[in-house]
Order: structure tokens, then C-alpha cells, then sequence
């Protein structure tokens, strides 16, 4: 079974308990205008060119059929010309069990740590089979699974990959329907039925607050009433990303917005009862 | 008006020795203890009551002629020259009898030894082999009896070996030496005493309480007991302070809070003017119950609160390593002192056993110097015998013996590398080279052990360390009960990236002839770009990777093993381990271009056994998985890993936990070592100005990776202004 991902990420520690592994799938279907890993957007390869890395040598020019900017296919010559890594291409297709295989490479570290594997993204459920496929296996072989999602995909998915899943982490942009479609591009009604779904479902979960000041912060309480008795934990925005849009070509739309400060999270998060980590980056 | 008798007393007291009635063959040590003697008789000493211990670690005039610990006699023509400007009136006095002594200059007679070649190989940086170092002298029996129990224990022995004399009498001379010290510090303290404030007399009362008992007697608390440590410490010269918890863990044990945590800071202070080397804690004892104490954890807080680099801590862990050692251990690493290093007896034990030595003194292991593995007062082995270049065999094997910087022919013949028809054709000249370099360094370490066994004999040493009075035989001699040789190597990840790197383009894929490979090396990668980039962005050993993991494991375990077929004079056998010190970048200066990539001018070289700066680019786990492919336990010497990490990592609960879960893992699949460095603010400058050797960094935090080197700079300054405000 092939999935398509942007990433294998070893050593993770911020996604869940101990030493984990990161799989970041490719694809999602939200658009927030916060969004840290945009190249994890779209299911399609793409090429990523770090400007300030370029020396004008003209190698990918010469290879490159087309102009490379509209009409690029990300076939990756240009990549492999470029001598000072100015070039990487976003994306690949693997199987699953060559997923398994490199998340089993840890597996003394997980067993030490408490850890395990994290299906992230993107969203891991636009390739439910993929993830399924992954999870089941990596179960089979004792490792610890937990999963991110912003939770928009029917029920059924969930139903069929939740038997393998230990922990979920589960999105909560906002909970007003007009802000969220407008901060998100899609609008929130299936999200909020499985977001309720899951808290009764007995996964244990935690829900995920990305807190971008100006845009979504007035929804905190709201959301940490939705949560209940579900731990919810604050993130606080941050800009380290904003690069990633430039490498793709497009516009960070949002670029004007200051990160919260740490005082500020604090506040939040006591006053809506929230877990909020200080010391991640902001 | 100062006579040169005052100025050099060593010289004078080795020169006057009355020597009448000991037999010839131990006239040398009888010397070297009448030299030390004559030393303590007339140095001028002083204490500081500020600095609470009297010893001569401070306040030793500068030493002219001396023994000293690593290079036996010494005259130097720069100790000759200091002494002259000091004292021109004295210049001709002085040489005369700098000549005197050159003929003896142990140093001077190594040097003799070695044949032209063996010059030619230190002079370029391929190798090099020497027979003296540190020493661990045994602090924990020396307190315990004092040397009225070594006294004991020298005329017990002096009845056995009854053909001896001559050497127990030179030890009991060093051994009167300590006495006399104590003696003149303990009759100094009084004279100080009537003009002294009350805040400094306390002090010299305490010193002269503590010389009423010690060094003759066991100390009665921790003062005493680090007096008597400091006197004998610094006595020749400051080295290393070895299991330091065990020796003195027990004074420490019940003694008033407050005041022994006061001696500890004192004691830092002067390990820091004398910069002292390596101290070790914590460990297991044969049964691997743990033996850590109060002294312990609070040896880790004075490291913290002080911020000191010196001494070198060490700290051992192993299966029955309380939570708390690895807490504290893993939070003074996160101040980014750098220490302390950690080191796993379940790796370290089991490899010394396999060589010999029981486990009642494997678990005695400590560290000496930097990372040579010593036994605890037990041993002549931790020091470094020798060093080799892998890159440098590498260079040799492919260019037929010539240095591409000198252009000599100093390597082997091992034949025309354009013409290997196989990889294992040329494995098989690395090997030969990687061989003869290693002979070398072992033979050049050889005969530097024998001259010190002849020349310099060293009645000290002799006393405290294990096995000397026992046998009869000097420290130098085959005295103490280990006498393990330790080779380090520079260079063996670099050497596996570019041997990977030749059998995928040469040899499986034949993309490129090794002709244009060596033709291309030889003008530093000039017009050949596409030739460089292939090169230089193949599999780097350090990310998990199989082809050049499986070199890097075959290329180390043949040397490792080769290493243990040879044998030191010392009476052990020669073992491998891997060095740290800032030397990578001479060495990496000494070759010309790598098939890796490295350019001609570019001094980067690994610093340990872990990837090559920047090549770990899948993080920590993959590196540890990647070094663990090697069997450790074929190191006799220290196998360290160094690593980076962020202050993040040390300063949150998730960090730290997951860091010694990381440090754990590392441990139970046979990992030896880990030197954690933590990442300051100018190495990320330095990441901005060189991204290509810093693309192993990464900016973690949930849900997100990127490296650091891909952020665009406004962001990346953000970074390092907040990786400041955690210092």
C-alpha cells in the first residue's frame, strides 16, 4: 500500500509521550492562514527553492524544460543539479511498510521513553488506508501509536482506524462556524460532531488549540467549554514557518500578526482551565 | 642574594643524593625521591587562609629541573632560558648545569629512539606514540591508612623482596617527603597565626588540628580529608583526582552539612587555578550495586553553581542507577558546561574483563586525563600511548604511500589505486596502511616506555598506586597490577564516508573511474563540480544509513582488533578508543582533499566517533542507531560520542526526560559514552555563516520540523536571541 508523505521525523518530542517518531502525511484539506507546514497542503509534489541559498550558478536553468515556475512538475532535476541545496522537492511516495520499517528503527528508544509513532500531517486520514496500514502494523510490533487530525473526514474513518490508535490529538481551530470557515477555508459541523464523537469514543485524546492572536484567540474559552472534561492544550502561534511560503511561492497572507507572549498564553490558559507548554517555540 | 641551589632543589637534591649504600640498579629512583625531598626541604611555600587547604598546588615557585608525571626528567631549553632571564646574574651557573642534565633528559632520549621515518609521520600528523601520561594515584587507600599504613605496607614487602633495598628505600624517602610538607605547611600555619585576623585564624587552626593527625592518620572529617587530598594531589603535580566520590564520599557522609559543602566549594577554587583533570563519580561496584553518596550529587551542584570548566567530571551509570543520578546529571549538563560526561559500566566493565582485569577492579574504572580509561590506584593505563590518523591511512592507500601535503613518500607501497579492479583491493591498501601507522605509533610508544622504565622511575607514583610496593617494581617498570596500552584514532567517520562514497560511484554504479577520482582529489575537486557534488552529498555515516554504517563498523573493528593483538611493555595489551580533543581540525588540516567532499583547505574532521560535523541530518536517534552498529565494547579507551543539543532540552520537564530516555537507550544497546554540548548562541551565528556543515540542526516543536539552516534569517535571529535569553 503506497501513501504519499513529506516527512519521517525521528527524535520527536513535543507530539505525544517520550521519544517518537513524526510521519508527516501530505494532503490536507484545510487551508489555515497560520498553517507551519504549508507544503504539507496540497497531495502533489512540489518544489521548495530557498532564495537566499541560491548563488545564480544557472545549473537549474539549463536542465529545467519549462521556467519552472507555473508549469513545474516537480520532477526534481533541478534539484539534483543544484549545488548548494537551494532546491528540495516536497513529497514522496512510499510504502507502508517502508514507513513501518524506519519507525521500528527507534523502537528501543520508544520502549525506554514511553514512545511511539505520531501520524501527522497534512492529515493523516485523507489516506486512511495508508494510515491504517501503518498503525495496524506498527501495533503488531508493540509501538505505542498516537495520531494528529483536524478531524474533517466522515466517521467512518475514525471508526476504522481508532482500534489502533492509543492517542489522538484532535484540532480545535475555533468553535464559531462563520470564523472558521473564514480562518480555515472549510466550515466546522462535521469537525465539532467528531470532536464529540472522539471525546466519548474511551481513546484517551487531548484537544489542540493553535492560539493566533487578533484571529482566534476569543475562542479559547469556548472551546475549553466544548472540551470539557477532554484535556485541552494552547499553542501559541509562531511565525518559524512563514519561510516554507516563500520557498513555495506563495504569499503568507498573515505575516502582520505578532506572536502571543508567553504571558499572555499563561493567562489564557489559566483562565480557561488549558495546558499551555511555555516553553515551545512562540 | 638568592644561590642557584635555592632555585633549582630538585636538580640538587637528585645531584647530592647520598647514594653510598644503594644498590646500583636503583640509584636512579633513590635520586629522583632524594630530588623530590630536597624539593619539599627548601621550596618556598605560603598558604592562603582564603583558600582554606594548604598544599604546594599553589604556591610551588616556578620549577626549573623536575620530574614531572607525563615527561619523567625534564630540563627543558625553555625552562633553561625562563630561569636565566629570571636570574641573569645565575646564567652561567645555570647552564651548566642544564647541560648537566641534558644527556638524561628523558625526553631527549625518546626523541633518539625513533627512526627517520617515525619523525616524518609525527611531523605530518600521521601518527605518533609516547609511554607517559596521568597517572590515578590511589586517594582511597592513601587517606584510609595514611602513610603510616603505606609505611607499614613498604617494610612488609621490603621483607619479601628481600633483593630490593634499594627501591624501598627510595619510596620511603618520597614517602618522608609528604611528612616533611605537612610538617613545614602545619609549622608555617602557627608562625602565620599571632598576625592573623579572626576570620583567618580560624582557618590556620583547622590546618593546624588537621597536621596534627594527617597524612600519618586516616582524616577525621571531610576537612581533614580534603587537606590531606590537596596535599598529596598537588604534591608533583595536579592530574587527575579519579573516583573522587569513593575516596572521599565516606568523610563527607556524616559530616556538619553546611561546612563540608563550604570544603567542596573551597576545593573547586583551587582545582580551577590549577586546572585540574579528570574526576569521576557515581558507578557501580562488582555486584552493580550503586554507589552513589551525598558527596555525589553535591560534586554535580558545586559544577553547576560554579560554572567551572575544570576538573573534568565523569560521571558512570548502569543498570541500577537511581532516577535521581541520571536528574542531576542531565540538569548540570544543561547548564552547558559541557559535563558531566557520561559513561556506562555495562559497555566499559565487561571490555576490561574481556582483557583481563577482574570485575573487583573493573568497577574501579575511572577516567584519566580527558577520556583514557584508568583502574582506580591500580593501574599505568590511562594515558594516552599514541595516536593514528584513519584519514591519513586513506590518503596513503590512495596515492600509494605519498602525503598530499608534503608530497613524501611515507606510507607503505601498497600500489597504483587507478589500477584496484575491486573495492576490497582497496580496502585491502587501507587496511596495510591503516596498519602500518598503527605499528608505528605502537613502536614509537614502545620505546618511549622502555626509556621511562629505565630513566625515569617514578617513587611517587610507586607508593600509591597499586601493585608497585606489592611487586617490588617500580610505577614505571610494570609495577602496577594493569599495565593496558591505549591508541586513539582520528578520523574513522570521515574515513567510512569516503570509502562509501568510492564503492557506490567507482565501484557499483563505475559513474566515475577512480583515475578521474584521485585526478580530481589532487586538484582540490577544480573542474570537477558534478564529480564534487556526487562526492560530497553521498550517504554520510550518522544517519542510519546501511552501506556506510557497515564500512564505518568494518573499518573500526579491524583496527580496534588489531589494536589487542599487540602487547605494551608495560605487561597488558594495546586497545583503541577514539579522541576528543581539539585536535580534529590539525589533523583534518594535514590531508589534502577527502573523497568525502572535505577540500584541501578545510580542516573539518569528526571530533568523536559520531558523524562528521553537519551529516547527522536525521537526528539522535539515528546517530545512536548508526554508532551502535559497532561493537563498543572493543574499546579499551574512551569511545566517545559527542552530541548537541538545545537548551530546550535541559530546561523542560518533556526535554530532560526525554533526554536521559535518549542517554538510557543509548546505554542498554551497548553504547559507551556521551559528551553533550549544549548549542550556544554563537554556534548558531556560526550555522547562519556555514549552513552546509550545520544541517544536523533542527528547530523542534510540536507538530512542526524544519532546519534551522532553511529558516530565513529575520527568524533564525529570533532564534538566537531567545537561545540567549535561556542561558
Amino acid at each position: 500500500m503506497d501513501g504519499k508523505i513529506f516527512d519521517i521525523q525521528r527524535f520527536s518530542i513535543y507530539d505525544g509521550e517520550g521519544i517518537r517518531t513524526n510521519v508527516f502525511f501530505k494532503g490536507c484539506n484545510l487551508r489555515c492562514l497560520w498553517c507551519h507546514n504549508p507544503e504539507s497542503q496540497s497531495m502533489k509534489n512540489e518544489l521548495m527553492f530557498y532564495k537566499d541559498k541560491c548563488r545564480g550558478c544557472g545549473e537549474c536553468v539549463k536542465i529545467c524544460g519549462s521556467t519552472f515556475t507555473d508549469s513545474c512538475i516537480a520532477c526534481g532535476k533541478c534539484v539534483d543539479v543544484c549545488s548548494f541545496a537551494a532546491r528540495k522537492i516536497s513529497g514522496q511516495t512510499v510504502t507502508a511498510d517502508e514507513v513501518v520499517e524506519k519507525v521500528l528503527r527507534d523502537k528501543a528508544f520508544y520502549d525506554t521513553s514511553g514512545g511511539g509513532v505520531t501520524l501527522s500531517g497534512g492529515e493523516p486520514l485523507l489516506q486512511p488506508d495508508f494510515a491504517l496500514e501503518i498503525l495496524k502494523k506498527c501495533k503488531e510490533n508493540g509501538v505505542n501509536t498516537a495520531m494528529e487530525t483536524a478531524a474533517d473526514v466522515p466517521w467512518q474513518v475514525f471508526e476504522k482506524v481508532l482500534p489502533y490508535l492509543d492517542f489522538v490529538f484532535c484540532d480545535l481551530k475555533c468553535i464559531d462556524g462563520e470564523l472558521h470557515k473564514r480562518l480555515t477555508g472549510v466550515c466546522n459541523t462535521r469537525i465539532l460532531e467528531n470532536a464529540g464523537r472522539l471525546k466519548t469514543s474511551g481513546v484517551k485524546m487531548r484537544f489542540r488549540m493553535p492560539v493566533v492572536p487578533g484571529l482566534n484567540d476569543g475562542e479559547a474559552e469556548k472551546a475549553a467549554r466544548f472540551a470539557g472534561e477532554t484535556p485541552i492544550e494552547l499553542m501559541a502561534y509562531h511565525v518559524t514557518g512563514c519561510g516554507k511560503y516563500a520557498a513555495l511561492g506563495r504569499e503568507y497572507t498573515i505575516s502582520e500578526i505578532e506572536p502571543p507572549t508567553k504571558e499572555f498564553m499563561a493567562a489564557l490558559a489559566e483562565k480557561t482551565g488549558a495546558i499551555y507548554d511555555a516553553t515551545g517555540i512562540n | 642574594m638568592v644561590n642557584i641551589r635555592e632555585i633549582e632543589p630538585f636538580a640538587f637534591g637528585f645531584k647530592e643524593a647520598d647514594v653510598s649504600g644503594i644498590q646500583k640498579e636503583y640509584e636512579r629512583n633513590y635520586r629522583i625521591a632524594c630530588g623530590f625531598k630536597r624539593l619539599v626541604e627548601t621550596a618556598k611555600i605560603s598558604i592562603d587562609p582564603d583558600e582554606w587547604f594548604a598544599g604546594p598546588g599553589c604556591t610551588y615557585p616556578d620549577l626549573g629541573i623536575h620530574y614531572s608525571r607525563s615527561a619523567g626528567l625534564i630540563s627543558h631549553p625553555d625552562l633553561r632560558n625562563d630561569q636565566k632571564e629570571r636570574y641573569p646574574s645565575l646564567a652561567d651557573e645555570i647552564d651548566a648545569l642544564y647541560d648537566e642534565f641534558e644527556p638524561i633528559r628523558t625526553h631527549r632520549i625518546t626523541g633518539g629512539t625513533f627512526t627517520e621515518r617515525q619523525h616524518s609521520l609525527r611531523r605530518v600528523n600521521a601518527c605518533w606514540g609516547e609511554g607517559a601520561g596521568h597517572a590515578n594515584p590511589d586517594y582511597e587507600l592513601l587517606l584510609r591508612v595514611g602513610t603510616d599504613g603505606i609505611r607499614e605496607k613498604i617494610a612488609l614487602f621490603r621483607k619479601i623482596h628481600t633483593d630490593k633495598p634499594g627501591f624501598y628505600d627510595s619510596l620511603e624517602v618520597a614517602l618522608s617527603a609528604i611528612e616533611i610538607l605537612a610538617a613545614r605547611y602545619q609549622a608555617l600555619a602557627k608562625q602565620m597565626l599571632p598576625d592573623a585576623n579572626e576570620k583567618d585564624a580560624a582557618v590556620l587552626h583547622r590546618i593546624i588540628s588537621a597536621f596534627d593527625n594527617i597524612p600519618q592518620k586516616q582524616p577525621r572529617n571531610f576537612f581533614e580529608a580534603c587537606q590531606f587530598f590537596w596535599l598529596s594531589y598537588s604534591f608533583i603535580e595536579n592530574d587527575s583526582p579519579g573516583l573522587f566520590d569513593f575516596a572521599l564520599g565516606r568523610y563527607y557522609e556524616n559530616d556538619d552539612e553546611e561546612d563540608r559543602y563550604e570544603c567542596l566549594k573551597k576545593l573547586w577554587h583551587l582545582f580551577k587555578k590549577v586546572r585540574a583533570w579528570n574526576l569521576c563519580i557515581g558507578g557501580s561496584d562488582e555486584l552493580w550495586r550503586d554507589r552513589c553518596c551525598a558527596l555525589t550529587y553535591d560534586v554535580l551542584r558545586v559544577a553547576r553553581e560554579t560554572g567551572y570548566n575544570t576538573p573534568n567530571i565523569t560521571m558512570r551509570f548502569h543498570r541500577n542507577s537511581p532516577q535521581k543520578a541520571w536528574i542531576e546529571a542531565a540538569k548540570t549538563i544543561g547548564t552547558g558546561i559541557g559535563m558531566p560526561a557520561i559513561y556506562n559500566d555495562e559497555c566499559v566493565c565487561p571490555a576490561l574483563e574481556a582483557v583481563g582485569i577482574p570485575a573487583s577492579d573493573s568497577h574501579l574504572y575511572c577516567m584519566n586525563g580527558c577520556n583514557q580509561i584508568d583502574i582506580f590506584g591500580k593501574s599505568h593505563m590511562g594515558l594516552e600511548d599514541g595516536e593514528i590518523s584513519i584519514i591519513k591511512a586513506l590518503e596513503f592507500a590512495l596515492f600509494d604511500g605519498e602525503c598530499q601535503i608534503s608530497f613524501e613518500k611515507l606510507g607503505l607501497n601498497t600500489g597504483d589505486a587507478a589500477q584496484f579492479a575491486a573495492f576490497d583491493e582497496l580496502l585491502k591498501a587501507y587496511y596495510a596502511q591503516a596498519e602500518f601507522l598503527l605499528d608505528n605509533a605502537i613502536d614509537m610508544s614502545l620505546k618511549c616506555q622502555r626509556v621511562f622504565a629505565a630513566e625515569a622511575p617514578n617513587p611517587w607514583h610507586s607508593l600509591v598506586i597499586q601493585g608497585c610496593i606489592e611487586k617490588g617494581l617500580d610505577y614505571k617498570n610494570r609495577g602496577p597490577y594493569y599495565g593496558h596500552g591505549q591508541i586513539l584514532t582520528e578520523g574513522l567517520p570521515d574515513t567510512a564516508d569516503s570509502l562509501a562514497a568510492i564503492k557506490h560511484y567507482v565501484y557499483d554504479e563505475k559513474k566515475y573511474t577512480m583515475a578521474q577520482l584521485l585526478d580530481a582529489l589532487k586538484k582540490d575537486f577544480e573542474g570537477y563540480d558534478e564529480l564534487y557534488k556526487d562526492f560530497s552529498s553521498y550517504h554520510k555515516f550518522g544517519n542510519d544509513i546501511e552501506d556506510v554504517d557497515e564500512i564505518y563498523n568494518t573499518i573500526t573493528e579491524h583496527i580496534y582488533r588489531y589494536a589487542q593483538t599487540k602487547e605494551t611493555f608495560r605487561g597488558g595489551k594495546f586497545g583503541m578508543g577514539c579522541s576528543t580533543f581539539q585536535r580534529a581540525a590539525r589533523y583534518g588540516g594535514s590531508v589534502g582533499a577527502l573523497p568525502n567532499g572535505k577540500r584541501r583547505n578545510d580542516t573539518t574532521l569528526a571530533d568523536s566517533i559520531g558523524a562528521v560535523p553537519g551529516c547527522d541530518v536525521n537526528g539522535p536517534t539515528a546517530l545512536l542507531c548508526s554508532v551502535l552498529k559497532c561493537n563498543q565494547r572493543l574499546a579499551l579507551s574512551g569511545n566517545v560520542l559527542q552530541m548537541k543539543f538545545q537548551k530546550i532540552q535541559f530546561n523542560t520537564e518533556k526535554g530532560l526526560s526525554s533526554f536521559i530516555s535518549l542517554a538510557k537507550t543509548y546505554f542498554n544497546m551497548g553504547g559507551q559514552t556521551l559528551q553533550i554540548n549544549v548549542l550556544d548562541k554563537n554556534e548558531l551565528i556560526a550555522a547562519q555563516k556555514e549552513p552546509e556543515k550545520y544541517k544536523n540542526l533542527i528547530v523542534r516543536v510540536g507538530g512542526y520540523s524544519t532546519q534551522f539552516v532553511d529558516i530565513e534569517k529575520g527568524l533564525q535571529d529570533n532564534i538566537i536571541k531567545r537561545t540567549e535569553q535561556m542561558m
